[in-house]
C-alpha cells in the first residue's frame, strides 16, 4: 500500500529549481543595483519602450540644436562688435570732417583719416569667424569687400572712371583745382551715386550675397542670424569714405571740398542711422536665439526625467533586493545540503 | 496439512519474497530517472494455498500524465519562441546605446543639424554621410540578423521533423511489444515506461494526445487533432526553403496530409517546438522584416530629391539615399520586400566613392536637374533645414507591416521597437509562466507515479523479516521431518 505521496526525484528537483531562480534573479538583481537602470530595458517597458526610444530622439534633437546656436550666437557677437567698430569709425570720420572744413590743411588730413577709415572699414566688413565670413550672407566662403586701394581692383576702378568721365581728368591730377562745386555736386549727385545703387553695389565692391543666412533655432523656428554687407548702412559709409578717400580731395580748392565735406558727413550720419538700425534687427535675432536656448535647457532637463522614470530602478530597492537573494540563496543551499544528507540508509544498521 | 503442503507453500512464499525483492531493486536503480514509474508486485493467493506474484503493477495516473504532456509541449513551444525573439532583438539593442535604426536617425539627424550650422565645413559634409552610412548599414544588418533567425526556424523546423519520425518509429516498434506482452501476460512495466518516455520526446517537438485502447495499444494525435500514430505511424513531410528571403515563405509541416503549421492551417498545432519556431518564421519575425523594409523605403522618399523648378518635368528621384531599384523613388505606402538589404548612400555624395558631400547641401544628387542652390552660395542651408523637418513629416505606411500607417519616420521607427519588446514581453512572461505550470506538473507526476527511496528501504526491510521468517519456517520444517526420519529408522 502506498502511504506516502512524494518522489525522490521531486524532492531534489524542488531544491534545484528554487536555487536556480534564485541564482537568476539574482543576477538581474546585481545588474540592476550597480547601474541604476532596469538590466533589460526592451523586456522592462513592453510597448512602452518606443516612448523611451522617441524621448531620446527627442533629446538628440535639442542637443544638436543647442550647440548649432551656440556656434550662430558667437557669429552674431562678432557681427555686432565689428558694426559698433564701424559706427565708431564713421563717427569720427564726421569730427575730423567738420574740423577739415575751417582749416588750410584740412583737405590733405581729411583725405588721410579718409583712407584710413575706409581701409578700417574693409577690414571689418570681411571679418571671418570659424572660416565663415560675418557680413557674406549666404555667400560666406569669400570675403565681401574689395580692396579699394588694391591696383586694379573694381570698386577703384569703377570710381576713377566715373570721375574721368565726369570731369576729363583722373582723381589726384592737380588740374582738380578748378573743379567748382556746382559741378562736383552734379557729380556727386550723378555718376558717383550711381556707382552705390544695388547693381553697381554688388558689380564692384561687393561678393555678398542678399540672402542672410537662414538657421534652425529649435524645433519650430528658423531665423536670419546674420547680416550682409549689401545693406544700405554699409553701401551710405562706404560713399562717405570714398568721396573723401577716393576723388582726391587734397587737390580741391577749399570751396569744392567744402561739399564733399558736408555730403560726406551727411551721409555718414544716414549710414550710422542705417546700421543701428540693422544692430537692432540682429540683436532681436540674437535674443530669440537666447530664449530658444532657455526654453530648450528645460525642455532637456524634462526629457531627462521622463526617461529616468522610465528607465530607472530605485537604487535603495535594488540594493535591498540583492541582499534579500543573497540571504534566500545561502538559505537554500544550507537546506539543500541538509536535505541530501538526510536518508534511511544511513540508519540501517 | 501435511508437512510437505507447508514445505511447498514455504517454498511458494520465498521465491514471491525474492520477485518481490527484484522488483525493489529495479526501483532502486530507476530512482535517478527523471520519470520512471514505481513498480508494485501485486501478490495473489495460489489455489491450494500459498502466494504468488500474479502481476507486475506499474503506478500510473493518467489525468497527470496528461497534464504533464500538455505542460511540456506549451512550455517547450514558449521556450523556443523567447529564444528566437532575444535573437531578434540584437538588431535593437539597449535604447540607451543608439545602435537600434531608430538611434541612428537620430544620429543622422544631428549630423545634419550640425552641417547646417556651419555649412561651408566640408568636415561637417563628410560627417553627415558618414552618419547615412551608419544608418544605410544598420538597415542591412538588421535585414540579415531576420533572415538568418528565419533561416534557423526553418532548419530547426527540419530537424525537429527528423527526429520525430525517429521517435514515431521507436514508438511504433515498443507499441508493438506492449500489445503483444499484454496478450501473452508477460511483464511489460519496462516498455510501458520506455514508450512514455518516447511520447514526452515527442511532446516536446509536437503537442500530443494520447488514446488508450484494447491490449494496451496507445494511439497518438497531435493537439490540434490531426493523427500521428494509429496502428502505423503517419507519414510527415517537409521540406526546407533554401533561399529564404524577404517574401518568400516557408513550407508548412504536413502530417497524414493535413498542413499543422502556417496561417492558413485548420488543425494547426498550437504547443510544443514545431510550433514555436513556425510562429517566428511565419509570423514574427515576417512583420518585423516588414517594418524594417518600410523604414528603409520611408528613408528613400524622404531624402528623394524632387525637380525644383516652378513648373516641374523631372520625376522624383532618389537622393541621400538610393536602394537597387534607384534611381526610382519606390511609390509611396506601399512595402518593397527586401529594400533594406540593398539601401546604400548615394555613390554621388560619398567621398569614399568620389562623391562630393556638399551635394547633400545643395541638391543635385541625382544629376544638375535638380540643383536647389542655383547660385552656389557656401552658406545656403535651406535644403538641410528642410531634410530635418522631412524626418518628422507625417507619411504613409504600409498596413501589413502593423505599427501605424501615417506617421513620421522617426516615431515610425521609435513604434517598431515597442512592437518588438512588447512581443518579447509577453513571450518571456509567457516563457515564466509556462515553465513554472512544467515544473509543478512534473512534480505532481512524480509524487504519485515516482520512486521513493526510503519507501524501498522501508519496504526492503519488511521483505527480509519475510524472508528470514519463511526461512526459519523451512528450517523448523526439516527439522520436524528429520525427527520423523530418525524416529522410523
Amino acid at each position: 500500500m502506498r502511504t506516502s505521496l512524494i518522489s525522490t526525484y521531486a524532492l531534489s528537483q524542488a531544491a534545484r529549481t528554487t536555487v536556480r531562480d534564485t541564482q537568476n534573479r539574482l543576477a538581474v538583481a546585481q545588474t540592476e543595483a550597480t547601474t541604476g537602470r532596469r538590466a533589460d530595458v526592451g523586456l522592462a517597458l513592453g510597448v512602452r519602450t518606443g516612448v523611451s526610444v522617441a524621448l531620446r530622439q527627442h533629446q538628440a534633437r535639442l542637443q544638436a540644436i543647442t550647440s548649432s546656436n551656440a556656434l550662430a550666437s558667437s557669429r552674431m557677437d562678432a557681427s555686432q562688435s565689428a558694426m559698433t567698430a564701424m559706427v565708431g569709425g564713421a563717427q569720427s570720420l564726421v569730427s575730423t570732417l567738420l574740423a577739415a572744413r575751417s582749416s588750410r590743411t584740412g583737405p590733405g588730413d581729411a583725405e588721410i583719416a579718409a583712407k584710413g577709415a575706409l581701409q578700417s572699414f574693409t577690414e571689418l566688413l570681411n571679418a571671418s569667424v570659424g572660416g565663415t565670413s560675418l557680413f557674406g550672407g549666404i555667400d560666406s566662403d569669400v570675403a565681401p569687400m574689395a580692396d579699394f586701394f588694391a591696383s586694379g581692383s573694381s570698386n577703384g576702378t569703377a570710381i576713377t572712371t566715373a570721375f574721368q568721365t565726369a570731369f576729363g581728368f583722373p582723381p589726384g591730377d592737380p588740374a582738380a583745382a578748378n573743379i567748382d562745386p556746382a559741378s562736383m555736386t552734379a557729380f556727386l549727385d550723378g555718376l558717383f551715386a550711381s556707382e552705390f545703387t544695388d547693381a553697381a553695389w554688388q558689380a564692384s565692391w561687393s561678393q555678398a550675397s542678399s540672402q542672410n543666412v537662414l538657421s534652425r533655432i529649435s524645433t519650430n523656428q528658423t531665423v536670419e542670424t546674420s547680416v550682409n554687407a549689401n545693406e544700405p548702412g554699409f553701401r551710405q559709409l562706404a560713399a562717405a569714405y570714398t568721396m573723401v578717400a577716393g576723388l582726391g580731395a587734397s587737390k580741391l580748392n577749399a570751396n569744392t571740398f567744402q561739399v564733399i565735406a558736408d555730403r560726406s558727413a551727411s551721409l555718414a550720419q544716414q549710414g550710422i542711422a542705417e546700421i543701428a538700425k540693422s544692430q537692432a534687427t540682429l540683436g532681436v535675432a540674437q535674443q530669440r536665439v537666447a530664449t530658444a536656448d532657455q526654453r530648450m535647457s528645460l525642455e532637456m532637463d524634462l526629457m531627462t526625467r521622463s526617461i529616468g522614470k522610465l528607465e530607472s530602478v530605485d537604487p535603495y530597492e535594488a540594493a535591498t533586493r540583492v541582499s534579500e537573494l543573497q540571504t534566500q540563496l545561502e538559505t537554500s543551499y544550507a537546506l539543500t545540503a541538509r536535505m541530501q544528507r538526510l536518508s534511511l540508509l544511513d540508519y540501517l544498521r | 496439512m501435511n508437512l510437505a503442503a507447508s514445505l511447498s507453500i514455504a517454498r511458494l512464499g520465498l521465491s514471491a519474497t525474492a520477485e518481490q525483492t527484484t522488483v525493489t531493486s529495479r526501483n532502486v536503480a530507476n530512482v535517478g530517472k527523471p520519470m520512471a514509474a514505481r513498480k508494485m508486485g501485486q501478490l495473489s493467493n495460489v489455489v491450494g494455498g500459498g502466494v504468488r506474484v500474479a502481476v507486475i503493477a506499474r503506478s500510473a495516473n493518467e489525468a497527470l500524465s496528461a497534464t504533464h504532456l500538455d505542460a511540456v509541449a506549451q512550455a517547450s513551444r514558449q521556450d523556443t519562441v523567447v529564444r528566437l525573439l532575444d535573437q531578434l532583438d540584437a538588431t535593437v539593442g539597449d535604447p540607451e546605446n543608439d545602435s537600434s535604426p531608430a538611434g541612428l536617425m537620430s544620429k543622422l539627424s544631428s549630423a545634419l543639424q550640425g552641417y547646417a550650422a556651419a555649412p561651408t565645413d566640408i568636415a561637417a559634409g563628410r560627417a553627415a554621410v558618414a552618419a547615412a552610412e551608419d544608418l544605410a548599414r544598420g538597415l542591412n544588418t538588421a535585414t540579415a540578423t531576420v533572415q538568418d533567425v528565419r533561416r534557423q526556424a526553418d532548419d530547426g523546423i527540419a530537424s525537429a521533423v527528423t527526429s520525430l519520425r525517429d521517435l514515431l518509429q521507436r514508438f511504433g516498434k515498443l507499441n508493438t511489444e506492449v500489445v503483444n506482452g499484454t496478450r501473452l501476460g508477460s511483464d511489460i512495466t519496462d516498455q510501458l515506461d520506455q514508450r512514455d518516455e518516447v511520447v514526452s520526446s515527442i511532446a516536446e517537438l509536437v503537442g500530443v494526445r494520447r488514446v488508450m485502447r484494447a491490449d494496451g495499444d496507445m494511439a497518438l494525435y497531435t493537439d490540434g487533432g490531426v493523427t500521428l500514430f494509429e496502428t502505423s505511424a503517419r507519414n510527415i513531410s517537409f521540406s526546407t526553403t533554401l533561399n529564404l528571403a524577404p517574401g518568400i515563405n516557408g513550407t508548412a509541416v504536413v502530417i497524414d496530409g493535413v498542413p499543422v503549421t502556417g496561417p492558413s492551417a485548420v488543425m494547426a498545432s498550437h504547443s510544443g517546438s514545431i510550433a514555436g519556431l513556425a510562429t517566428v518564421r511565419d509570423g514574427a519575425a515576417v512583420t518585423f522584416q516588414r517594418q524594417i523594409d518600410e523604414i528603409a523605403r520611408g528613408l528613400i522618399e524622404t531624402f528623394a530629391e524632387k525637380d525644383p523648378a516652378a513648373v516641374p518635368t523631372l520625376p522624383d528621384a532618389a537622393g541621400l539615399f538610393t536602394w537597387s531599384g534607384g534611381p526610382t523613388v519606390p511609390p509611396a505606402g506601399t512595402l518593397v520586400d527586401g529594400i533594406s538589404a540593398t539601401i546604400a548612400v548615394n555613390p554621388a555624395v560619398d567621398p569614399a566613392q568620389g562623391g562630393t558631400p556638399s551635394k547633400l547641401r545643395d541638391g543635385g544628387i541625382a544629376g544638375a536637374g535638380y540643383v536647389v542652390n542655383t547660385a552656389g552660395s557656401a552658406g545656403y542651408t535651406a535644403h538641410l533645414v528642410a531634410f530635418q523637418d522631412a524626418l518628422s513629416t507625417p507619411r504613409t505606411f504600409d498596413t501589413s507591416a502593423a505599427v501605424g500607417s501615417n506617421i513620421a519616420l522617426t516615431a515610425y521607427a521609435a513604434n517598431s521597437i515597442s512592437w518588438l519588446s512588447a512581443e518579447r514581453q509577453t513571450a518571456t512572461n509567457a516563457s515564466e509562466y509556462r515553465a513554472s505550470v512544467l515544473t509543478r506538473a512534473t512534480s505532481a507526476l512524480s509524487n504519485a507515479t515516482g520512486i521513493s527511496l526510503d519507501d524501498e528501504m522501508a519496504n526492503m526491510l519488511d521483505l527480509e523479516r519475510s524472508y528470514q521468517a519463511t526461512s526459519k519456517l523451512i528450517a523448523t520444517i526439516d527439522q520436524m521431518l528429520q525427527d520423523l526420519m530418525s524416529a522410523i529408522r
